[in-house]
């Protein structure tokens, strides 16, 4: 066994753990960990940031896009404050990030040193794991038990607590990988008896609706869900995360679930006599008022969660499981029925929205840009082959009801959490993540000039992600509300924008800017021509409102279609 | 929601900071907490918690689930009402929750390569 620094031991283990790439920011207390690191740059490149905020959500956009943790590393007491937003957001949204944290020395600890904050009391409700390293002997295991915890079961974020002593102390190395903790248990094993149970009830079923979320793709268990919807013949709705999971074209997709989902999804909810819920947690934008929600119909949860199964939602059945598990097992079951009045209600209500919501949206034929016919254009110019990142606000809900996806792994927003400036710097990692791909990121002027500056890491690291400004000068989810529903006073909502041209220039970034509808398509094909960090700052409806929307304490069947129309069930 | 008053049981492994963790779990949840005890269990290297606490069952069980997910959590019981007879409790109390514990460990230490 050889004796290693432990800063050179975390190195070693970063490796081990096949790590290429760390996002970060150095500073008084990570100081040591960053000099070895000097040594290590032809094996662990290094992204340094312009903000923490910005490194931690670039590792989730590259760690949602790898399917593997994202590392971020950050000194200690403000380098790891700033760093809590994006923890709780990898929290919430299940990412498995692990985060290197410096601290101070041992003998400093409690005494309000300077740069010392508390950060595994900080970080204990927000993740799934975090643990003060305290001496240079406990280095590679807790980073092997980092990243063992950070991407099983439901991945979730892990922090380590570096202090100095355990950087600069001398240890023996030795790397064992972790691949069992005593009390925990990523996975369960399958219920024979439940996955008999459910195939039962999904045959006995003449209007089941499958609602899936993020737990698909977490999972990797896309072709299962496909085989699952085809061998039964039954319709399907995503969350805002489980986007992509299903190509869109895929005759059994529905669209989206939720506030601003699709039509169908929502009415449909409530109309199935069987609701099938896969890898998604019953979330309140999902759901709106629980107390009506899916009332008329046998639930079954499938989760790998178990803390999930009847936390909101009292469920006929829940299965503790891996989604891919779950899913082959039950498809062998299946029994395929035709369901064409069930299928035709889908398409019934798709050509209401189409008519009410979607033309209008994509296709405007006057007035101001829309941003719905901005992601469509995106989407179709595209090929429905990019990846789609957004920020939070109305560019996420339009970009999620209008982009179309081939492939999965092809959407990244900030779901439970709802970070405004999560985009730009998530674009950034996933990019870096895969640089082959095309990445387009759709992002307001208020969640961009949150995280604007990482403009300065893109133009070093030369990242050649394509920042889609659906500018319209104000604060665009909260004034539809206001509009909505506070009476039209518009409180604070109006942004005055810098000259994005001037910071496109000072920071080596290609520019261009749309104003007029006949200038949309041939400045879109001009920024995915190029390979280099390109924002295309356009100019849309200031009043747009994103639609459908399910207001905030209605039921999911209770829709508005338009300002001053709501949606009807005919009878 | 009925408030009502439990014993909730947990068994951990031997970790420092645990029991501002598992404190928060009921505090986000508005479960007000009565009394919280920390011992040495009578099996090696683990502790329990007893903790009264008073909370709508719905939010009580809840609790039991996140506190499960917790790393060094081992297991959670929950028991309505104000189980514990003289303080600190006796060894007797728990001794058939020791022995399902115990065992489980066991069961679990064998699955180490």
């Amino acid at each position: 066994m050889e004796i290693f620094q432990g800063s050179e031991i975390l190195m070693k283990s970063l490796l081990e753990e096949g790590v290429d790439v760390m996002f970060g920011y150095p500073g008084g207390q990570i100081m040591a960990v960053y000099d070895t690191l000097y040594y290590y740059t032809d094996k662990l490149r290094h992204i340094l940031v312009r903000h923490e905020q910005g490194a931690v959500h670039a590792a989730q956009g590259y760690a949602r896009i790898r399917r593997r943790p994202g590392v971020v590393i950050v000194t200690s007491g403000p380098g790891a404050t700033n760093v809590i937003t994006g923890i709780a957001d990898a929290m919430a949204d299940s990412t498995p990030l692990v985060v290197l944290a410096g601290q101070v020395g041992l003998s400093e600890l409690g005494c309000d040193a300077f740069q010392e904050a508390d950060v595994i009391g900080l970080t204990s409700p927000i993740t799934k794991w975090n643990y003060q390293v305290r001496h240079a002997s406990e280095v590679a295991w807790a980073v092997s038990r980092a990243f063992y915890i950070a991407n099983s079961g439901r991945p979730g974020p892990v922090v380590l607590d570096l202090t100095r002593d355990a950087m600069i102390e001398f240890a023996d190395y030795e790397y064992k990988k972790c691949d069992f903790i005593r009390t925990y248990i990523p996975k369960h094993d399958l219920s024979e008896k439940s996955i008999q149970d459910a195939a039962d009830m999904i045959n006995a079923s003449e209007k089941p609706f499958v609602v899936f979320g993020h737990g698909v793709q977490i999972s990797n268990a896309e072709k299962e869900l496909k085989d699952f919807l085809s061998k039964g013949n039954i319709p399907a709705g995503s969350t805002l995360l489980g986007l992509s999971s299903l190509p869109t074209d895929f005759n059994l997709y529905q669209g989206m679930i939720g506030m601003h989902g699709n039509l169908a999804c929502n009415v449909q909810t409530n109309e199935c006599d069987l609701l099938i819920a896969v890898g998604m947690r019953f979330d309140d934008r999902v759901t709106r008022t629980l107390s009506s929600y899916a009332k008329q119909a046998k639930i079954i949860h499938i989760d790998i969660d178990p803390a999930e199964i009847n936390k909101l939602v009292k469920v006929d059945l829940g299965i503790v499981g891996d989604a891919k598990e779950v899913l082959a097992a039950l498809a062998k079951k299946m029994v395929f029925k035709e369901r064409k009045d069930w299928l035709k209600a889908f398409d019934d209500l798709y050509e209401i929205e189409m008519n009410k919501v979607i033309k209008p949206a994509i296709n405007p034929e006057s007035g101001d840009i829309r941003m719905g016919e901005v992601v469509d254009v995106v989407s179709q110019r595209s090929g429905g082959n990019a990846v789609i990142v957004t920020d939070v606000g109305q560019n996420q809900m339009m970009a999620a009801r209008y982009s179309q996806f081939k492939n999965s792994d092809s959407f990244i927003s900030s779901g439970g959490l709802g970070t405004m400036g999560f985009g730009l710097p998530a674009a950034m990692g996933a990019k870096i993540a895969v640089p082959d791909r095309e990445v387009c990121l759709f992002v307001g002027d208020g969640g961009l000039q949150m995280t604007i500056e990482e403009f300065g890491t893109i133009m070093q690291e030369k990242v050649a992600v394509k920042i889609v400004l659906l500018n319209n000068n104000c604060l665009g989810n909260v004034r539809q509300w206001q509009q909505l529903f506070f009476g039209g006073r518009l409180s604070f909502v109006d942004m005055i924008n810098p000259d994005y041209q001037k910071l496109a220039e000072a920071y080596d970034i290609k520019y261009a800017e749309v104003t007029s509808r006949d200038q949309l398509t041939a400045a879109v094909d001009k920024m995915l021509q190029s390979d280099e960090p390109y924002l295309l700052n356009i100019h849309v409806m200031e009043l747009d409102n994103v639609m459908p929307m399910v207001p905030m304490g209605h039921g999911i069947e209770s829709i508005m279609l338009s300002e001053d129309e709501w949606y009807k069930k005919e009878n | 929601m009925n408030q009502d008053r439990y014993t909730v049981l947990i068994y951990t492994e031997d970790q420092i900071g645990l029991l501002v963790q598992i404190s928060n779990i009921f505090t986000r949840r508005s479960l007000s907490i009565w009394s919280m005890y920390a011992v040495p269990s009578n099996i090696e290297n683990v502790h329990t918690i007893t903790i009264i606490a008073d909370g709508p069952e719905e939010k009580m069980i809840q609790a039991k689930m996140q506190l499960e997910k917790r790393m060094e959590v081992i297991r959670v019981y929950i028991d309505k009402g104000n189980t514990i007879e003289g303080w600190p409790m006796s060894p007797s109390a728990t001794s058939q929750r020791d022995n399902e514990i115990e065992q489980f460990l066991n069961d679990r230490n064998k699955q180490i390569k």
